[in-house]
């Protein structure tokens, strides 16, 4: 971008301009701009966990529920285009973690993509031949005057 | 992790590189230790990790920053490792290729520098991606088109030195750079082409300026560090429509790829199609152990119970049409009517594709330049998300094209491993590009990836073709197989090498070429 100056954080990330993904993911439509399958209702409860499954394998819903937090379901498949674009998007909203159980190619790029440098974690584990479990806390990151994440 | 370092670089030497580089970028843009993961080959199949590790990486701002860290690394012997964005994983990422280079991470330098929607170009630096390019040009509402490869977080520059491709009419990456200015082995700047000229405003329009031209030096090679680049872009056609041909036997490759020739050649096929190997289309939308438990080839009745179940073929045409609709319409129904010669073909615009994860409708995005991630799907197939990328190139001969597939498939198959492909059609070539999926947690699944490989790059070289690219540890492989005359294009490339890069502080190893401080043992 002609006025961004990249941070450490993002260097040891992907490099992709948080604005970026999050236009691309209103482009994709409701998986990444949030909208939710089966999700918890016990409103008075801590916030919600995005949380992914493959609707592919039913395993993955059943692993997916009894993750922790307040479970918030979404179906997501392969593509790991949408969950990117969720990622920037839970940066500058506040929300700290994401967690499903995917096939690799979702916590391979949540890792390439932010999984690494200060504050970040991703823990993943193998469920199956197909499935991971995984989950990932954002670090907090400083803005810029434009309020645009680095 | 354990620090490693440069060959023939003591440790003080090797802090006092480190000194260097933190008084030109700052503190926190030299990494050491963990951080150094970010650099790590994540599909590497070599079994020691070490082999293609880096000692350090520096992230320089600017151009100016770039110089004098060539400047510092000449001064100290020490090898540096040029990566834009780092994310050309099947064929290495960010790691160097020989161990203990530090990389030069170009990500921060990430301006768009120029647009130009009058004249359809950009002018970027090294660390500019595709998505942040599209979005650049969505902001601001120019009626322009990139040309994105698959993973769309790779660099702009990086992709088209490294002679990626992607899938609208500038499909050819390399072909659409207009315009370098490039960072000499001794930190000198040159501008290539009408860049040269003081003043000259055709930097980004006429490639070639006066004299030789020099921009293929800068491809693939290790002869300077690209810091800016001119990329030309499509502008906004009237009309777009994405569109699917399967094909339902593994022999009708060979009809299908002589009726395509000359379709491309004649620009009626007027974009970067592909042909999709079954395997490859069906691993974007379900995983091998949906279909079999069972080790070894998918028997017949498999391969027909996928088709069945993704109404694909075993082979899949992804093509577009660009121009005004009655344009299209007439194209169409030439592309139409020669391939339904085909017994069996099905012919699909997106309307027709339902299932979410469908691979039309992600090409539909990418054939007009809308970057995307969805590629990496194909990595779910056989569990365990390794791929690297066999890469021949042939004449768009079916004859050709099928003696390419089977002679991959039946090694593949004899290797226990599936035969995923795509055959990516160049302006007069098919580039087959073969995808050895493994999973990176087994040991013994990569020691027979690695030997297999090598066995490929042989047979296919004793076949009389070679690959377009490769992987960090098969370069030494494929620049042994274009030795022609005595491997004169090596010996010239040394020469070359030699007189920009005397130290031979850049990139050592890439596509084959070593400096002469490595060149008789190199690691």
């Amino acid at each position: 971008m002609s006025d961004d100056v990249i941070s450490r954080r993002r260097l040891l990330a992907t490099g992709v301009h948080a604005s970026a993904a999050l236009a691309l993911a209103g482009a994709l439509g409701p998986a990444a701009a949030g909208a939710t399958s089966g999700a918890a209702t016990d409103a008075d409860a801590q916030p919600a966990t995005p949380t992914f499954f493959d609707p592919r394998f039913p395993a993955s819903r059943l692993h997916a529920r009894a993750l922790p937090g307040r479970p918030q379901l979404r179906p997501i498949h392969g593509d790991p285009t949408p969950i990117l674009g969720l990622v920037s998007g839970a940066r500058a909203g506040g929300s700290r973690r994401l967690q499903g159980v995917t096939t690799e190619s979702i916590p391979f790029c949540l890792r390439e993509f932010a999984g690494r440098g200060p504050g970040v974690r991703l823990d993943c584990r193998r469920v199956d031949r197909d499935l991971f479990v995984w989950a990932l806390t954002l670090g907090d990151e400083p803005a810029t005057a434009t309020g645009q994440p680095t | 992790m354990k620090q490693i370092l440069p060959p023939g670089v003591s440790v003080g030497a090797f802090a006092e590189v480190l000194n260097d580089f933190r008084k030109i970028v700052g503190n926190d843009y030299v990494l050491t230790g963990d951080d150094l993961l970010s650099y790590a080959d994540p599909y590497s199949i070599i079994a020691d990790d070490e082999t293609h590790a880096a000692s350090a990486a520096v992230a320089p701002a600017s151009t100016e920053q770039v110089q004098e860290i060539v400047r510092a690394a000449n001064k100290h012997g020490v090898p540096l490792w040029p990566v834009s964005c780092g994310k050309n994983f099947g064929y290495g990422g960010a790691s160097p290729r020989m161990a203990g280079t530090v990389v030069l991470d170009l990500k921060r330098m990430n301006r768009i520098l120029e647009v130009s929607e009058a004249d359809g170009y950009a002018l970027v630096e090294p660390g500019v991606n595709y998505f942040d390019l599209y979005e650049h040009i969505q902001a601001r509402g120019y009626k322009l088109w990139l040309d994105v490869p698959d993973p769309g977080w790779g660099s702009v520059v990086g992709n088209a030195l490294d002679h990626g491709v992607g899938y609208t009419p500038y499909g050819d990456h390399f072909a659409m750079q207009c315009g370098m200015e490039v960072v000499l082995p001794n930190g000198e700047l040159v501008r290539t082409g009408m860049g040269a000229m003081p003043g000259n405003t055709t930097w980004q329009l006429f490639k070639y300026g006066f004299g030789p031209y020099l921009d293929g030096m800068f491809s693939q090679s290790n002869f300077g560090i690209v810091t800016k680049m001119g990329i030309w872009l499509m502008p906004e056609p009237p009309g777009y429509r994405p569109y699917m041909i399967s094909f339902q036997r593994e022999e009708d490759l060979e009809q299908v790829v002589d009726i395509l020739r000359p379709l491309k050649v004649g620009s009626v096929i007027q974009n970067a199609a592909t042909i999709r190997s079954l395997l490859l289309v069906a691993a974007m939308n379900a995983t091998r152990s949906q279909y079999t438990n069972k080790p070894g080839p998918l028997p017949d009745s498999t391969l027909r119970r996928i088709m069945a179940d993704q109404d694909i073929g075993m082979w899949n045409i992804y093509g577009a049409l660009y121009g005004p609709p009655p344009v299209m319409d007439t194209l169409w129904t030439v592309i139409r009517d020669s391939f339904a010669k085909v017994p069996g073909a099905k012919f699909y615009f997106v309307e027709d594709r339902k299932k979410p994860n469908d691979l039309l409708i992600g090409r539909a995005d990418e054939m007009r330049g809308i970057p995307r991630m969805n590629e990496f799907s194909f990595i779910n197939w056989t569990g365990g998300g390794g791929h690297i990328g066999f890469s021949p190139v042939s004449p768009i001969r079916g004859a050709e094209a099928m003696k390419q597939y089977t002679m991959v498939r039946d090694r593949l198959h004899e290797y226990g491993f599936d035969y995923l492909s795509i055959f990516a059609i160049g302006w007069r070539d098919l580039h087959h590009v073969v995808e050895l999926l493994f999973d990176r947690r087994d040991p013994t699944i990569k020691r027979q990836a690695e030997e297999v490989f090598r066995v490929l790059v042989r047979e296919a070289a004793a076949a009389g073709y070679g690959e377009y690219r490769t992987h960090l540890s098969f370069m030494d492989d494929i620049a042994a197989t274009y030795g022609w005359n005595d491997n004169a294009l090596l010996k010239l490339h040394q020469t070359i090498k030699d007189a920009l890069d005397p130290k031979g502080i850049l990139a050592p190893g890439k596509s084959g070429i070593w400096p002469a401080r490595y060149r008789r043992s190199h690691p």
